[in-house]
């Protein structure tokens, strides 16, 4: 078995080296101002790290690191063109989203084996409406931000620290790290398929959880109150079909009460801790 | 008030006192119950249908499922639903503690008149009463903790539960039900040619029941059971009873065969088999 | 219109040329009777014509040489119309025997049909049918055989394996059913096996199948059943 992963492992290398030929990386800064109430920051990353960070007020400064990387020139050139970054700021906020056309539109992609990594470091206003996602390689940090948290990663980690209100915040194969600072107000979604979750609030926190965790343990430094839940029906149209998809969380009740998180993982454990 | 009557009236006083704080104690330091599983509401969900007033088919297979299908005039499907607890542990600060809930749903899918029901997970009991157009071809399939109910459908039916019971009344149309641990009884309002139904348990009893003026052949096979007729049965002459004797160090074998019965003169083939249960044969409104 | 009726006139009638006909009519003289001349002159046309109708049943008549003469024409001309239609048709038992073979083809169609069918009902419906069907024809007997051992529905498998019966000991079809018993899970599949082979199985099988049964390898009602059933011989 060993040996077969050293194996594995060198050819995954010598493949890589071998198809990444041609590489080119840069860097550059740009500060956006932003006189919106509650400005507006999206990032829609595909390979790599989205950082975010509360900075000064009226300003969104985004830090970009590109690795442009294929295995010609040509397809190196053609690179340009079929994975770039799109960048649309205005006095109400700022989106970032990577382009990457061929795929998304489920044709078949000419640049092959073409990669473009970007890193995002981004410092907002306090109290921006923070909506970020990466695909893989990376992972989503988000500190701070003072406003609704949107995050979601597919094949690593999510971070959302220092809440005051999360919106979604969701990874299929990645753990999910949620804490506030203080005792949330708003329903939150916290979702993965296969990623341990944590979640942090304050001692006096109060706030429900409808709770579908398929597989996996739940652990609380809380003391908590079964709470009876309706089950919820969703509705959705599918290409001329009707479907209907209805569940039953188990419910607890911390404290109080308050907002409720609906928290669901198939395969990973749950874990509610008290901020110190 | 008197010395005495402030004094009895004190006592009694920490008397209740002490009842009350007793009261709380006990439950305080009793674990928390499960939250209450019994008597829960149904969800009720209406699908409509691509092609109202259009014969139906339905597919449910879920693993433990009480299933009730009732045909009704009308162009679209009623579904009422319960979610039986999954139950969730979670640990806190003052010991584990068990909710009910958190388990699999249900997804309910329509397409072209062709509803199905599956679950999306580990499985639950769940339970499910839906009403049909009457006109339905139905795969319905449970196996534990689990019942079939259905009635009142002009269509074809294929049923199956292992360890439950299956009940059908009142079908126009072909019935294939199998159970392996509980009886089966089907009901038929009309035996037509151009298919057949087969009725069959390992252990439990087998009712069937049809108008009397029904011809069909009956291919019964009761194992060890009884087989009980209001109808006048012609049996075919086929020996009931297996003899074999193989010669030389070889085996004998003796055991019963199946029995062919025609009603009113025959027509459609109908099997039923049981093992370790009777036939009935009842005549009726089906 | 005004009233035309006349007496005598029997009916009301507005044709011109027909209300002259009545006037004609009633203005015959009223007793009158065949004159002599006429009187004869009908007497011999009677005459005549009987004669003339005797010649004609002279014909007829086979007592009469010229009428026996006609009907020994008709039997002659008649034979030779039977010997004439005779031959151009085929023989009557080939031609039955032709429609036969087509209704024979057209239903085993439909039967082979019935056991590929996506319905349940309509596949076990083509398996009752094929029970009579399988011996003479093995393109039945191999379909009811794929049914046995494959179909996805059990009530559908135990019936093609209940209609195969006496024909187990073919070879071929027993090793098969003997492969699917060993891997069998559903109960009622092992039961209608283990059933098909003690009633009509061979020795082989027959030990194949108490050794399943005493080695825990079927459903304990079943493997209760093969053992109750079974006895050895001595030797």
């Amino acid at each position: 078995m060993k040996t077969q992963a050293t194996l594995g492992a060198l050819a995954v290398l010598a493949f890589g080296t071998a198809t990444a030929k041609v590489s080119d990386q840069k860097t550059w800064s740009d500060t956006y101002p932003v006189s919106a109430a509650v400005p507006k920051l999206l990032i829609d990353n595909i390979w790599g790290n989205v950082r975010v960070r509360s900075g000064s007020t009226r300003e969104i400064v985004v830090t970009v690191s590109e690795k442009r990387s294929a295995p010609t020139q040509e397809l190196f050139d053609l690179s340009k063109e079929t994975i770039y970054l799109d960048v649309q700021a205005d006095a109400a906020g700022v989106s970032l989203v990577v382009e990457n056309p061929e795929r998304r539109m489920g044709r078949r992609d000419r640049c092959r084996d073409c990669r473009v990594e970007y890193q995002f470091e981004v410092t907002v206003p306090t109290g921006t409406d923070v909506d970020v996602s990466t695909v893989t390689d990376g992972g989503i940090d988000v500190a701070g931000t003072g406003g609704p948290v949107n995050a979601s990663n597919v094949n690593g980690p999510v971070a959302a620290r220092d809440l005051q209100d999360c919106a979604q915040i969701e990874s299929v194969n990645g753990a999910v790290d949620v804490s506030f600072a203080r005792s949330p107000s708003r329903d939150c979604s916290i979702k993965t398929i296969n990623g341990d979750i944590t979640l942090t609030v304050p001692g006096s926190a109060g706030f429900d959880a409808a709770l579908s965790m398929m597989q996996g343990k739940v652990v609380s430094e809380f003391d908590l109150e079964p709470l009876a839940l309706p089950a919820k029906v969703e509705q959705r149209n599918e290409d001329g079909r009707f479907i209907y998809h209805i569940a039953q969380a188990a419910g607890i009740r911390l404290g109080k009460g308050g907002p409720t998180f609906s928290i669901e993982s198939l395969n990973g454990d749950l874990r509610i801790r008290k901020r110190q | 008030m008197t010395i005495a009557n402030r004094f009895i009236t004190s006592t009694i006083g920490l008397i209740a006192a002490a009842i009350v704080a007793l009261g709380a104690t006990v439950a305080l330091a009793q674990d928390q119950p499960a939250a209450p599983t019994a008597a829960r509401q149904p969800e009720s969900i209406t699908v409509p249908l691509s092609r109202p007033g259009e014969p139906i088919s339905m597919h449910i297979d879920i693993i433990s499922a009480r299933i009730e299908v009732i045909g009704e005039e009308r162009k679209d499907v009623a579904l009422a639903i319960t979610l039986g607890g999954g139950r969730r542990k979670i640990v806190t600060p003052s010991g584990a503690k068990t909710l009910a809930g958190g388990g699999a749903g249900l997804e309910i899918n329509e397409r072209d008149n062709r509803v199905s029901i599956e679950s999306d997970g580990p499985p639950n009991p769940v339970s499910i009463v839906a009403r049909v157009p009457r006109r339905a071809k139905l795969d319905l399939s449970t196996v534990n903790d689990g019942e079939i109910i259905v009635r009142d459908i002009i269509g074809d039916l294929q049923l199956e539960n292992v360890n439950g019971p299956i009940t059908a009344t009142n079908i126009n149309g072909t019935v294939i039900a199998e159970s392996v641990n509980a009886p089966v009884s089907v009901g038929l309002a009309a035996v037509a040619p151009g298919g057949a139904t087969s009725v069959s348990t390992l252990n439990g009893d087998i009712t069937l029941t049809l108008p009397s003026n029904v011809k069909t052949e009956l291919h019964l096979d009761s194992g060890r059971g009884e087989i009980n007729s209001d109808f006048e049965l012609d049996i075919k002459p086929a020996k009931p009873l297996i003899e074999r004797n193989e010669h030389r160090g070889g085996v004998s074998v003796k055991m019963e065969d199946v029995v062919v019965a025609t009603v009113n003169g025959g027509g459609p083939v109908i099997r039923i088999k049981t093992f370790n249960g009777d036939i009935k044969l009842s005549k009726g409104t089906g | 219109m005004s009233d035309k009726r006349k007496s005598g006139v029997p009916f009301d009638s507005e044709d011109a040329g027909e209300q002259q006909l009545w006037r004609e009519l009633e203005n015959l003289p009223q007793d009158a009777a065949p004159s002599q001349r006429l009187r004869r002159r009908f007497y011999d046309e009677l005459e005549h014509a009987d004669r003339r109708m005797h010649r004609r049943r002279r014909w007829l008549s086979l007592i009469s040489a010229p009428g026996l003469a006609a009907a020994l024409g008709c039997v002659v001309v008649g034979v030779m119309i039977g010997l004439l239609l005779e031959t151009s048709a085929a023989p009557p038992h080939a031609e039955l025997a032709q429609l036969q073979q087509q209704v024979a083809i057209l239903n085993r169609n439909l039967v082979l049909d019935r056991l590929e069918n996506d319905s349940a009902s309509k596949r076990l419906l083509g398996v009752i049918e094929a029970s009579d069907l399988a011996s003479r024809d093995p393109v039945i007997m191999r379909a009811l055989l794929e049914r046995a051992v494959d179909d996805r529905v059990h009530s559908v498998r135990t019936a093609a394996i209940d209609a195969i019966g006496p024909r187990v000991g073919t070879p071929g079809v027993g090793d098969e059913l003997m492969a699917s018993l060993e891997k069998a899970e559903s109960p009622l599949v092992q039961l209608a096996l283990a059933d098909l082979v003690l009633r009509y199985g061979n020795p082989k099988q027959l030990e194949q199948l108490l050794e399943l049964s005493e080695h825990g390898r079927l459903h304990p009602d079943v493997a209760q059943h093969v053992k109750s059933s079974v006895s050895r011989n001595r030797v």
